[in-house]
């Protein structure tokens, strides 16, 4: 599986349907394929909503950004195993009920009963909200407890009386020793500056700087320190305050957890179906028809890594028009034809199909597969493995083998340019046995790239091939980008093959600049081989 | 000096313990607090060592903290955001002050999550100024920080007041780079070379002859001493491609002549302050 997805680019695409929550992401981490098809439906009918919702809300922007703006702003939910909530997990409790009563409220009645949006937590957020507190904030405000306000009305009073005392000692420094300390908490002063009684005030500090500087530092008075001291018995008071409202507000928060939960669960499925829809209107894309026939047909696939080379190369792209039957198809073609692409744009439609995404193309009806299986180059995988190319793709196939035999829900097996490292003619009897053997698996449906023309015609194998070069000989211009040059004279449709072709490697090799000679003697060797 | 700061985003580094960088950040504090609420950050302190740096708070003053420390704070605290990470004492929130106090500041997870925060609180109109406690011997992380400007302390006596003050001369001289002009942006183009991470002197060894001018991101990019500065600065013109502002030198000075250590940091002379707690002889 790892291969195809990789190999299909899919999650580089799926990537586009991030979530807006944090533990929309989170599940968004995992990749799931559906393989029931009333499971993908309800999934799609999903994003079909919201899609119809988003463009509704097309003469309404400030609301659709609202509502993308209070899924981003859900915060994760506490663990909810624990006896005390702290005021930071109070605060998510409280943030999460904010933006998703402000969420459920900015949806259509039928938005919100496809996703089973309910409320019915007023009474704890309005608790949560108690002293006029901002939605999005938590504070353990006075009004939980009068004794709470009582300890902080008292901190206040103690606080503006040693406030006072501080103003008035350091005003009498500045009386006494001319010291203004303005807000400082200590001053540097000349060693001539200082009178010998400013070492024996009780209200200074002096010490030694340096050999010129001394320190000074206000001394606090008698009844400063005898406050500070009440001070900090009136600070644990109001901490024994707070824990009771903590543990108050944490027993209400226990009794509606179900409630949250329900809440979680549903923002998360809308969250999931929001990105999905989100996606494909950025991106034009369409709902896939699942249905229970073997068949694939793909009207107008695109496969968005190739587009993008495409638009860098100046080629205008040409999506896939394909119908693939059960069993195994061959498609030859020229070098640079569009044959792997044609493999790559049917695996992305089809995972993407089975996660739930919609699917770049203006068609895509399909059948549920259950294993997907990828043979082909895997990038210098084989050396790690101590393998060559071909024992690689030979241990793939034996894996996919195996699965494809024991499979009786669907197999997708894809085979790039399998055994193209190896002596063409063992490689053909080794094709030509596989696709045989697959062609009476009516479950599986596997489509085989080659470039080894003289397979034999099996029974019920079908054959196509990408269109191709429509001329060749073709003058190169110098300094031309030769992708480019190739592409106006490739026609990248797929097309029954009637066994006339030939990969048209001398020709593409001549465009992309092989030196003349060579082109000649190759012609000639090919010419006296066929 | 504190008029520089209103309105501003001032990151507050030192050279060396004992530079004079916290209790001039207090001061700071203290004189932001006058003209509006203040964003009060610091960085390089998890909480646990005890040694996370206490200040005190006005109403609508912000910082980042953990709960075990909101609830030691004198201050009282309204929890306004969750901080994805825990330092080694609880999880990271930000908060604003409800009622004046001291508290306790904790640094971010990382420098990303400070930038993350001030977009926040400015883009909230929170604060009118930001202020942070900076790290020691190092100004990496003010780059991390757009549109910040800083402040350089440090403490100068008998013995280290060479060092600091050729420390002084490279900071100021890094400053004053001039910014790059064309903004060339290639590897290699006619003689210039755009250097992407730091400047150390191992790249320098590296760098071809034909170069005769490379840009760095910003000056805290640049990894030489002073030595090796100044002899690259011989045959190379270093630009940059985003500047940041120093506000100046605060030098807490013992038992050094003011007159002896302006002799020793002439390009730096104009943008110093000598210990901003000493008051003149009566």
């Amino acid at each position: 599986m790892k291969d195809v997805i990789a190999y299909a680019e899919f999650l580089d695409f799926r990537a586009k349907a991030a979530p807006e929550t944090p533990f929309g992401r989170d599940a968004h981490e995992a990749l799931n394929l559906f393989f029931d098809i009333d499971q993908l439906e309800a999934i799609y009918d999903q994003t079909d909503t919201l899609l119809s919702l988003m463009q509704e809300l097309q003469s309404e922007p400030a609301r659709l950004a609202l509502i993308t703006h209070h899924l981003k702003r859900l915060p994760r939910l506490p663990a909810h195993g624990q006896r005390i909530f702290d005021e930071i997990e109070l605060f998510q409790v409280k943030k999460f009920l904010h933006n998703y009563r402000t969420l459920m409220e900015l949806l259509p009645v039928e938005v919100r009963r496809l996703f089973g949006f309910d409320y019915h937590s007023q009474s704890l957020e309005a608790h949560l909200n108690l002293g006029r507190q901002a939605p999005e904030t938590f504070y353990i405000a006075d009004d939980y407890s009068a004794e709470l306000a009582n300890v902080r009305a008292e901190i206040i009073e103690t606080d503006a009386q040693l406030q006072a005392l501080d103003a008035k000692n350091i005003c009498e420094i500045k009386e006494q020793y001319g010291f203004d300390f303005q807000g400082r908490l200590f001053l540097l002063v000349p060693k001539k500056s200082l009178r010998d009684s400013a070492f024996q005030s009780h209200l200074l500090s002096v010490e030694p700087y340096d050999d010129n500087l001394y320190s000074v530092r206000p001394v606090k008075c008698a009844a400063a320190l005898t406050l500070a001291e009440k001070r900090q018995k009136l600070a644990q008071q109001e901490r024994v305050c707070e824990e009771l409202v903590l543990e108050a507000i944490a027993r209400e928060v226990h009794a509606e957890l179900p409630s949250l939960l329900e809440y979680y669960n549903t923002v998360l499925i809308f969250d999931l179906a929001w990105a999905r829809a989100r996606m494909a209107r950025e991106l034009g894309l369409t709902r896939p028809r699942l249905h229970t026939k073997n068949s694939i047909r793909i009207t107008q696939g695109r496969f968005a890594p190739c587009e993008s080379i495409c638009a860098k190369h100046g080629i205008t792209y040409s999506p896939l028009d394909a119908v693939f039957e059960s069993g195994a198809t061959v498609i030859f073609g020229s070098n640079m034809g569009g044959k792997t692409v044609v493999l790559q744009t049917t695996a992305l439609l089809q995972l993407a199909a089975q996660a739930g995404l919609f699917v770049p193309a203006a068609g895509f009806e399909t059948r549920i597969f259950r294993a997907f299986h990828y043979i082909g180059e895997r990038r210098g995988n084989h050396i790690h493995q101590g393998l060559s190319g071909f024992g690689m793709e030979m241990r793939q196939f034996i894996n996919a083998w195996q699965s494809l035999c024991a499979d009786t829900d669907g197999t997708l097996l894809l085979m790039d340019e399998f055994a193209s490292t190896t002596s063409s003619g063992e490689a053909e009897a080794i094709l030509a046995a596989i696709l045989e053997a697959i062609s009476q698996k009516t479950n599986t449906c596997a489509l085989c790239s080659t470039h080894f023309h003289r397979l034999p015609r099996i029974p019920n194998v079908r054959f196509l091939r990408m269109a191709g070069l429509k001329q060749k000989n073709v003058p190169t211009k110098p300094d031309a980008d030769p992708v480019s040059e190739i592409a106006q004279y490739m026609t990248y449709n797929l097309i029954n093959d009637d066994g006339k072709h030939s990969s048209d490697a001398i020709a593409i090799a001549q465009m992309l600049g092989l030196d003349e000679y060579l082109v000649k003697r190759a012609e000639l060797f090919y010419s006296e081989c066929i | 000096m504190f008029d520089l700061l209103n309105g501003r985003i001032t990151v507050f580094t030192g050279f060396g313990k004992g530079s004079g960088k916290t209790t001039l950040f207090g001061a700071a504090v203290n004189e932001a607090q006058r003209a509006g609420p203040v964003g009060i950050f610091t960085i390089g302190f998890d909480g646990a060592s005890g040694k996370s740096p206490i200040i005190q708070v006005k109403p609508k003053d912000i910082l980042i903290t953990t709960v075990p420390l909101a609830r030691a704070a004198d201050a009282s605290l309204d929890i306004i955001e969750a901080l994805p990470g825990r330092s080694a004492i609880g999880r990271l929130c930000l908060a604003r002050s409800v009622r004046a106090g001291s508290a306790a500041l904790v640094g971010p997870e990382h420098f990303g999550q400070l930038a993350s925060v001030i977009d926040l609180i400015r883009q909230k109109n929170l604060v009118n100024s930001i202020l942070i406690d900076g790290a020691v011997g190092r100004v990496t992380h003010v780059s991390a920080l757009p549109d910040s400007q800083f402040l350089y302390c440090a403490q100068a006596d008998a013995a280290n007041f060479r060092r600091v003050a050729e420390n002084i001369e490279l900071i100021s001289a890094l400053s004053n780079l001039p910014l790059d002009a064309d903004g060339y942006r290639t590897d290699i183009t006619d003689g210039k070379l755009h250097i992407e991470g730091p400047l150390t002197a191992p790249m320098l060894e590296t760098i071809p002859k034909e170069i005769t001018q490379i840009s760095i991101e910003t000056f805290s990019d640049c990894f030489l001493d002073a030595a090796t500065f100044k002899r690259a600065s011989r045959h190379l013109t270093i630009s940059l491609r985003r500047h940041i502002p120093l506000l100046g030198f605060v030098i807490a000075l013992r038992n050094v002549k003011r007159e002896i250590f302006l002799d020793t940091v002439p390009s730096a002379s104009s943008r110093i302050i000598f210990n901003p707690f000493e008051i003149e002889a009566a």
